[in-house]
Parts: C-alpha cells; structure tokens; sequence
C-alpha cells in the first residue's frame, strides 16, 4: 500500500497554535508520526535572565494565556521561597480562588474544542457560553478576562469585597447547574462516546515511563494530583477529591476533567466560605539573596514545575520551566499509531495541548 | 494523609540508596530554601545512580533537565519525584559537554534532553534522536542559553 | 496557426463595453457581499493564545460575530481576512508569508493583541522577529492584552467601513 505523508499544522483547523505534525498514512492506517514544535519558542527562559523578579511576573504571565494565573503563581512561590517570605492566608485562599476558576475555564474550553474537532458544534456554544460565566467572575475578582494580573511578590493585588463574595456565590451556583448538565450530556451522548471510546488508550505502565502528568495521567489510573500530594495552603485545609478512571482513552479524559471541574466548582465554594480575613500581601525585597528554589503547581494540564536560582541580585539567574504540554506531547508519539485517520482529531483534541506553554 | 512518608524519610531513603556513589569525590549534597534534596554527582555517577533507584524505588517520576551555562561546566539538574522532589546535578567540562542519556532507563526524558541540547550544546550519547525542538531552522548562533564568551 | 481567442477589434469592442457595464452595475453588489460576509482566516504566529481564545470566544453565543456575516474558515483560499495574534517568531514567519500569499485577493490583515501590533513583553528575544507589520502590510491593529471580543468586533466593523 502507498504511503502518504499527511501535514498537520502548523496552520490548521484542528490547531488553534502552530505545530506541525507529520502522520504517514498507508490507505487509512496511520503508521508513525513525526512533530516539529518551535513555532512559538519566544525564549522566555532567556529573557527571564534579563529582566528583574517583578518585571518577570508580567513576563511570565504570558507564558500561556489560558493558564497564565497558575504560572504567575508558582514563579510568585518559588520567589517568596528565595526571599524566605510568609505570604498571609488570605492571599494564599485568593490565588487558589483564581487557580481553581482557571481550572473550569480551560477544561470548559477544553471540552468546546474537542467537540468542535469532533463535529459536535452545539457542545462547543454550550461550553463556551457557560464558560463566560467564569470569566465574568474573573473579571470581577481581577479586572481581566484572560490576563489577570493579580499576583505579586509576597501576596496579590487585590482583595474581594463583601458585595462581590455574594454576587460570584451566586454564579457559583449557576455554573454548579450550567456544568452539570453538560457532564450529563457528555455521558448520554452517543456519537462522542462512539468517538471518543478506546481511542488513544495509554495504560497506567506508559504514563509512568513516558513520566506523563495531569488528567491524562488520572484517566489511565495514576493517582496524582499535586494539589493534595505536595500541600500548602490552602488546600491542605480544603476537602477535596481527586478524580481517576482507569479506561486511559480520549473518553476518560473527558469524562476525569468534567468530573474535575465539578470538583473545582466545589472548591471555589469552600475557598470563599473558609476564606480568613487578614492582609494580602507582605512587602518583598528587590535584592533575593542567593539560593535554588523550585515549586510546583497543579496546572490545569498538571504538573508545572518552575527551577528559580538567584545569584543575590535583582535579576535572576536562572528560571527554568517545565510545563504539563511537553510530556503530552510525548505520549502523542504512543498514541498516533494504528488508529485511522478519523481518529487523529480525537487524539489532538484529547491531550489538550497548550503549545505556547510548551515551546515557551 | 496517611500511608504517605514525610519528606525527611524520603530524603533519607535517596541517600541510603546512593551512598556508596555519594562517598566518592566530586559528590556533595545540599537542599534548595523549602528543603527539597539536592545530590550532586561526578557525571560518570549518573547512570548508575538511576539504575539504582529504578531498582529499588520503580519506575522514576522525571519532571525535567535544567541545564545552566556557568563557565568553566555546564550544570545539568535532573529533577525526580517520589513522593516528594529530589534533584541529581552533575556538571559537564564546558568546551566538551558529553554524558550518557537516559533514554532507555527513563522514556519519558527524550525532549528534555533534545531541549537541553538545543538551549545548551550538550550532547547525550545514546540518545536516537537529537533534532532541534525549540530552535527554528534557520538559527545559526550558539545556543541560546551559553553566556556571551567573555575575552580573557 | 490559428488563435481561438484572437478576435477582431470589431468583435472585442462591444464585449469590453458590455463587461465594463456590468462590472460598474454589480460593483455595489459586490462591495456589499464583501461587507457583510467577510470570511476571517486566524492564523497565531507565536503568541500565548490569549488573544486567540477570545477570537474563538466571539465566535460563541455572548458574542456571536456570525450575525455581522463573520465566519471562521479553514483554508486560506476561502478568507478574506487574516487575523494575525501573536509576536512573529522565526519560525513562523515564512508559513505567514506564505498563508497570506495563498489568499485571494482582495485581502485584509487584522493585528490582533499589543504582541501582533509592537511585539508587546517579548520584544527584543533572539527568535522572535516583532510585529506582524515587519512581516505583512497591516490593515488595522488591535490592541490589548489580550485583546477583548468586544474590541476585536469593533476593530472588524471598522475595518469593513473602509472596505470597497
């Protein structure tokens, strides 16, 4: 049978970032895969050197604009570690208030992009209206939709108020309706579960030894989740599952980070109930005296890991970042095998890539 | 939590485990400012500090390869979870930075070796494929995370 | 030889005439489809993807820039507008070229987010080229960061204004 090279990327429907991927196909088989990442490689790393802590913050920011609050919030970690900071509770409670509404956001968007991949653009309007009562939040709490803003080093910006607590609890609940009916709809609904079922199967040995995080890895039943495993507060005062499956296809993905956002619904909720009064921040000094620090965040797409060592001046000396895309991507490579044609946009839309996070 | 060890017995099993490779010279330990482990290693240590604890531990959890340009080596911090974090760091002579890879013990390590030796120079012998991963086609410089080459 | 199409000047004449007439009375049917259907290509050439989660979002029911005749197409050849996001890298720079190359005139190029139009925090890195202007003529710069729907619809609307 003739081998065709069919291209992917980097400019492509399926794609809302430049990558390309090369897929040899024999008739409807896919055989093998190759991928060519870089067209979004700004050098962050290296301009991270350059610059000073607090001017990294708006860089570092913009890393990734789906997942951009988690990232300022790890690298606010690792520097407040340097500094040998104590950042106060409440500012602690806040930052996980925006982590766990970034959280909804991107598996809603998730969610709408891969059933407009698949051809079910109804979900994809659903997903996306009940994500804007997310944002909406969001921009009451910060003043931005995507972009926050929020942190900064030793606690954040900006408080809640009374009035806005009651008005976001009263989202709340709507997006708790709003997500729950799409969850019902994603089990009952026949065409993406004929999609999406045993397609791009990862067992539980492969994500350990291609060291694959996040919902991917929980689908395929590793039980981590660095929200409860490496605690700090506040989640090590807030209750909360950690949603597993065991079938490790495109399907129990979707169904882990749906059952995940309800969680995170949840969590809001006991944030903004438990949450202590108190400031929001402590002033940080511009000179971080000389040390190695690294933290590590569940991001939305799992572990993000940040390396900061500080050589005791106003700049740092080395900032590495290590984003949950990247082993994702590697297991692409597992997964864009034997299946046919039809299945490579259930795949591409199952990992969930974030490629500005993973070319940096 | 319970079932789960605190972070000194995991700190302690590492170091049991690597003793005989950390007596030698060229080994030293210290932890960054929250208290994560850090063994530093000959670079001829590494591969069989890795076999050593996929014996005894499993299969390893590597979040990354940070590598830093710091004339006259170039560091390489190898970073692994077990329960807790723990990082290995070697260095490598600057004009010929050459070491094993860990393809074979470790899959899930292959872009960050391509990426180190796309940001860095380093050359991972074993590793099957070393095509640049961030890099664009078209870039002719040294790679980007070496300092400037200072006269003198 | 004989050239089919070669005709006399006798012939051509009055078939020049008939296409210059109806070309001067389809012009306001043509300058209306192009307003009121402008087809948007997106192309990211290296950006965070901010800006291209609220190009989607104007997509979806808040928004909805379908009722203004705005779709989002998938192959170049079908758009009339690039809406560009993102910082140039290098490596996207020739698929640019190349993407605006293969669409049809009469084309328009929308910079979208502070990055697209100056090149926003990432100026100045080695592999990052700049603004979508050192790359393509810009039709119309939209900033912010991200850029909001509101403002991207706004930004559209005028640029349909000025089109002929």
């Amino acid at each position: 049978m003739a081998r065709t090279i069919v291209p992917i990327g980097p400019q492509h429907p399926l794609l809302k970032e430049p990558i390309a991927f090369q897929i040899v196909v024999e008739g409807e088989q896919v055989t093998d895969s190759t991928m060519r990442m870089g067209y979004v490689h700004r050098g962050i790393e290296r301009l991270c050197q350059e610059r000073t802590y607090i001017q990294n913050l708006y860089l570092l920011e913009r890393v990734c604009g789906i997942c951009s609050h988690v990232h300022a919030v790890t690298y606010c970690r690792g520097v407040e570690s340097l500094l040998g900071l104590e950042v106060p509770l409440r500012a602690t409670y806040l930052r996980a208030l925006l982590c766990e509404l970034e959280r909804i956001h991107s598996h809603l968007l998730w969610l709408g992009m891969l059933a407009r991949n698949i051809g079910l653009d109804t979900i994809f309007m659903y997903a996306w209206r009940d994500r804007e009562i997310v944002l909406d939040i969001m921009e009451a709490l910060s003043g931005g939709r995507v972009s926050h803003a929020i942190n900064t080093i030793g606690g954040v910006r900006q408080d809640i108020t009374p009035m806005q607590r009651e008005v976001i609890w009263g989202q709340l609940d709507k997006l708790d309706q709003q997500v729950s009916r799409l969850l019902r709809v994603v089990e009952h609904e026949r065409s993406l579960q004929a999609r999406t079922r045993g397609v791009g199967h990862l067992s539980l040995e492969q994500v350990r030894r291609y060291c694959v995080v996040g919902p991917i890895a929980r689908a395929s039943g590793l039980d981590v989740d660095l929200r409860r495993d490496e605690p700090r507060p506040p989640y090590d005062r807030l209750n909360f599952d950690v949603v597993t499956h065991t079938a490790g296809d495109v399907w129990a993905r979707t169904l882990v980070r749906m059952q995940e956002t309800l969680v995170s619904v949840q969590l809001c909720r006991e944030i903004l109930r438990t949450m202590p009064d108190g400031p929001i921040a402590v002033s940080a000094r511009r000179r971080v005296p000389p040390g190695e620090a690294i933290s590590r965040s569940e991001a939305p797409r799992g572990e993000l890991f940040y390396y900061i060592r500080s050589d005791g001046s106003d700049r740092p000396a080395r900032v590495k970042i290590r984003t949950p895309t990247l082993p994702s991507l590697l297991s692409l490579q597992i997964q864009l095998k034997a299946i046919t044609i039809a299945d490579i946009s259930v795949i591409l839309s199952g990992v969930d890539l974030c490629i500005a996070c993973a070319d940096r | 939590m319970s079932g789960i060890p605190n972070r000194d017995a995991i700190n302690t099993l590492v170091l049991r485990l690597l003793s005989n490779l950390t007596a030698g010279p060229g080994a030293f330990t210290h932890t960054t400012t929250d208290g994560e482990l850090v063994i530093q290693l000959p670079a001829h240590a590494l591969r069989p500090a890795v076999s050593c604890l996929i014996d005894e531990i499993g299969i390893l959890h590597l979040t990354t390869i940070t590598g830093e340009d710091l004339p006259p080596h170039i560091a390489l911090r190898y970073h692994f979870w077990h329960h807790y974090g723990f990082t290995l760091e070697i260095e490598l002579p600057r004009d010929r930075p050459v070491v094993a890879s860990l393809v074979d013990l470790v899959p899930g390590v292959a872009l960050y070796e391509r990426e180190v030796h796309d940001m860095l120079g380093v050359l991972f012998e074993g590793h099957p494929d070393l095509r640049p991963l961030l890099l664009p086609d078209e870039w002719q410089g040294p790679p980007p995370l070496r300092k400037e080459d200072t006269h003198g | 030889m004989h050239y089919p199409n070669k005709k006399s000047e006798a012939v051509m004449e009055p078939r020049r005439q008939i296409r210059v007439a109806l070309q001067r009375l389809l012009r306001p049917v043509i300058r209306w489809a192009r307003r009121n259907s402008p087809w948007i290509l997106h192309f990211n050439s290296g950006g965070c993807n901010g800006c291209d989660i609220e190009i989607l979002a104007t997509l979806t029911p808040r928004y909805d820039v379908e009722r203004l005749g705005i779709l989002k197409e998938a192959s170049p050849r079908h758009a009339d507008i690039l809406l560009c996001t993102g910082p140039v890298t290098l490596q996207s720079r020739d698929r640019l070229r190349r993407t605006y190359a293969q669409m049809p005139e009469p084309k328009w190029v929308v910079a979208v987010g502070t990055c697209s139009c100056t090149g926003g925090v990432f100026t100045g890195a080695p592999t990052v080229v700049g603004s979508v202007a050192e790359v393509l003529p810009v039709d119309m710069f939209i900033p912010g960061c991200p850029c909001r729907p509101e403002a991207i619809i706004d930004g559209l609307i005028q640029l349909l204004g000025h089109v002929e």
